[in-house]
């Protein structure tokens, strides 16, 4: 697809990529830092309960 | 034979061959009752406080739902020996738990003053309200059952066409926003027959003849559309400025078709996930949305899928820069393209990226002694030699390394945390002008081989180097030179180029019509010699676009290559990148790299821009096949070196039996190549 464009499309469709690519990437960093956030929370919770427990 | 046929059968056979859509769901008209029926019915039955929500809530639960209607209908009724009659089944029972749990548990809301009492249990309520949805279903003439109690037929989907909400495409600016006008009202400008009825593609429905407005302020002229706003450049006569809204609901594709943001979405989304052309998602969209829709103009074409990436992507990265694309009026998308890259591109650099850090691509610093400065003999790579001595631990206190000041091997150990990339190249790009250390854009892409420039001096001239003679028409060769032209076109026809791609998919395949060429392979850290061209009859490709990435796989810049990936054009892209001190990365791994350093060492970059900063390393297995016959890479390049001279490079962890180990501190394999596999 790439081969069969002119410079202008390849330059722009290129680099919208990249930006969508980083964009994800960095998404996905960002959902996996909340994520260990979230499981270090409710290791917290689940510590709670269980002190209620006891 | 045929002509005997009867009448008839002539016709029948006649629309036998009109083009059916048998894929297409048969459907009911929506209800057809009066509102006042309704709106008594709803009083009688149902709460008097009941909201405009919950009572289009209920509508549209018994108009979505024929089969459960169906299945409900038919309980009603016994056709057959030991068939029991239930009235309030588990159907519509199911349907009214669903509906009390959507709006209120308590059925305060739906029930109506008279069946209301104190205590009331929850399964009473969920009757209730089942038998009002019953009579519900028999008002609206939701029924499979005539009222002789015969089976009609089971309820078909209902229809929406009825009800379908009048769109029309309009500014989102209700008052100028230019500086100066004082917030005017605009003026709806075009004449009532002459506003433009277009198709609208939205949540993947077409809706047809959608009126489009255009507003404009009566001060300064400005023409505010739905997706732009065109205004008279200042103290220019009839030129135009276009300013595309990066807030716009919906875009315009083509000449009379428009789309919402979550098509767009969709095409750039399917662009980068499944490396989808326009075309080939103009074929899914067709084939997925198109064909299943009853509309004249339900298929979309390659150029207003190409129209939606570029409008969508625009006003994604404009807003991301925090600001909006301007561009003259009237340009053709190939334009466009250019003037986003020119505004919009940043020379190749991501914004996306800036100031991006992680984990994964920083770490902190440890400070380095005089003691382990890299040795020759300090070959071992971590994680690869396994039987070397692991490497002495150093203190990880980023704050008391920075204190101590301690600018070992000349490395300004002044910041932290340590922060890597990797470079990388892949040999893929567009064409460019085919004239002698020229890179420019083609002016023809469809078989010319000069930029602008170069056509106009060399256009008319033979195509082979160094010939000033006239070529002849319709060869791009002189007389002298008609031999080689012929030779050209007989290489290049369509039967050779399948030969030459049978031979590069299946190299080992040794017939005796293909020619033997040995070639001899040019190894990645070699320099690469220029080849030069006799003749200008086709116009080469760029070499390589070479991307910068962090460990991680964030893309911090790109750039293409016209001739080779070599050292220097790999140290102007850093130095382009990385142009202060505090923007250098610590250490650049690159394929390479002993190659950059000795040509960073030769033309005085390395002291002048990357010295105090920022090592250069390779990645493990350049390092294993290189570091037996080249001092420099095995002294200075080792991605992370076993006796502790880098101790940056190499972090401490478990293996998988919960051993201590030690690991590369950085992912030295990230780049985007993958995407253009």
């Amino acid at each position: 697809m790439l081969k069969k464009m002119t410079p202008g499309n390849f330059n722009w469709f290129l680099h919208s990529m990249l930006f969508y690519h980083t964009r994800h990437v960095i998404a996905k960093q960002e959902e996996k830092a909340s994520r260990i956030i979230n499981t270090d929370g409710d290791g917290d919770g689940d510590g709670d309960d269980d002190d209620d427990y006891m | 034979m045929l002509c005997y046929l009867p009448l008839p059968l002539w016709i029948v056979l006649g629309f036998s061959f009109l083009p059916t859509t048998a894929a297409l769901p048969e459907f009911s008209p929506f209800p057809d009752l009066t509102f006042l029926s309704f709106s008594k019915f709803i009083q009688t039955n149902f709460s008097a406080n009941i909201s405009l929500s919950t009572v289009l809530l209920m509508l549209f639960t018994m108009t979505e739902n024929p089969n459960l209607l169906s299945l409900h209908a038919r309980q009603q009724y016994s056709r057959g020996k030991g068939e029991n009659i239930s009235v309030v089944n588990s159907w519509i029972k199911s349907l009214s738990w669903a509906v009390l749990a959507k709006v209120d548990g308590s059925g305060s809301k739906l029930l109506h003053e008279s069946d209301r009492y104190e205590g009331i249990s929850e399964k009473l309520i969920v009757s209730t309200v089942a038998i009002k949805l019953d009579k519900l279903a028999q008002h609206l003439g939701l029924i499979i059952y005539n009222k002789k109690g015969h089976l009609k037929s089971a309820l078909k989907p209902i229809s929406y066409k009825a009800i379908e909400a009048v769109h029309i495409i309009c500014p989102e600016s209700y008052q100028c926003v230019t500086s100066g006008c004082g917030f005017r009202s605009l003026v709806q400008i075009t004449r009532q027959r002459d506003i433009p009825l277009v198709t609208l593609v939205k949540n993947n429905t077409i809706h047809e003849n959608v009126p489009v407005l255009t507003g404009r302020c009566s001060n300064c002229t400005t023409l505010y559309s739905a997706d732009h706003e065109r205004s008279p450049e200042i103290n220019e006569e009839n030129k135009f400025t276009n300013l595309y809204l990066n807030s716009a609901k919906y875009i315009k594709v083509g000449q009379s078709i428009w789309v919402d943001r979550l098509f767009s979405n969709a095409v750039v989304n399917a662009m980068y996930s499944f490396h989808a052309s326009a075309s080939a998602y103009m074929q899914f969209w067709n084939n997925s949305f198109g064909k299943t829709q009853q509309h004249a103009a339900r298929q979309l074409s390659r150029r207003q899928i190409w129209q939606a990436f570029v409008q969508e992507s625009i006003r994604t990265i404009a807003a991301s820069a925090d600001t909006e694309l301007v561009v003259g009026d009237n340009l053709a998308i190939d334009e466009i393209t250019k003037e986003a890259f020119l505004v919009l591109g940043e020379n190749g650099v991501i914004r996306a990226a800036d100031q991006h850090a992680c984990s994964e691509c920083t770490h902190d610093y440890i400070a380095t002694t005089s003691d382990n400065t890299p040795t020759a003999h300090s070959a071992a790579v971590v994680g690869v030699d396994e039987d070397v001595e692991q490497p002495p631990q150093q203190a990880t206190d980023s704050g008391s390394s920075s204190s101590s000041g301690s600018t070992d091997d000349g490395m300004d150990v002044d910041k932290a945390p340590v922060k890597m990339v990797v470079v990388d190249g892949t040999c893929f790009g567009p064409k460019h002008c085919a004239y002698e250390n020229c890179s420019d854009d083609l002016i023809n892409y469809r078989g010319g081989v000069f930029c602008a420039i170069h056509e106009q001096t060399h256009g008319a001239k033979c195509h082979v180097r160094n010939c000033d003679n006239e070529k002849i028409r319709g060869t791009q060769a002189c007389q002298q030179h008609q031999q080689q032209w012929k030779k050209y076109v007989t290489q290049h026809k369509r039967q050779s180029a399948s030969g030459f791609r049978r031979i590069t998919q299946r190299p080992a395949e040794n017939l005796p019509w293909i020619s033997t060429n040995e070639r001899t392979e040019q190894p990645h850290d070699e320099p690469i010699e220029e080849v030069e061209y006799k003749n200008y009859f086709s116009a080469p490709r760029f070499y390589c676009v070479e991307t910068i990435c962090a460990p991680c796989g964030v893309v911090i810049a790109w750039a293409k290559f016209p001739k080779a990936e070599s050292p220097t054009n790999i140290l102007a892209f850093l130095e382009k990148v990385f142009h202060t001190e505090e923007s250098k990365p610590d250490y650049i791994c690159i394929d390479k790299a002993c190659q950059i350093l000795r040509t960073a060492l030769r033309n005085g970059s390395w002291e002048r821009a990357w010295e105090k900063t920022t090592r250069f390393i390779v990645d493990a297995y350049h390092y294993i096949n290189h570091r037996e016959d080249d001092e420099l890479c095995k002294k200075w390049c080792n991605p992370a070196p076993a006796d502790g001279s880098a101790p940056n490079l190499v972090v401490e962890a478990k293996d998988k039996q919960g051993k201590s180990c030690f690991r590369r501190a950085f992912n030295t394999q990230a780049s985007f190549d993958t995407y253009f596999i």
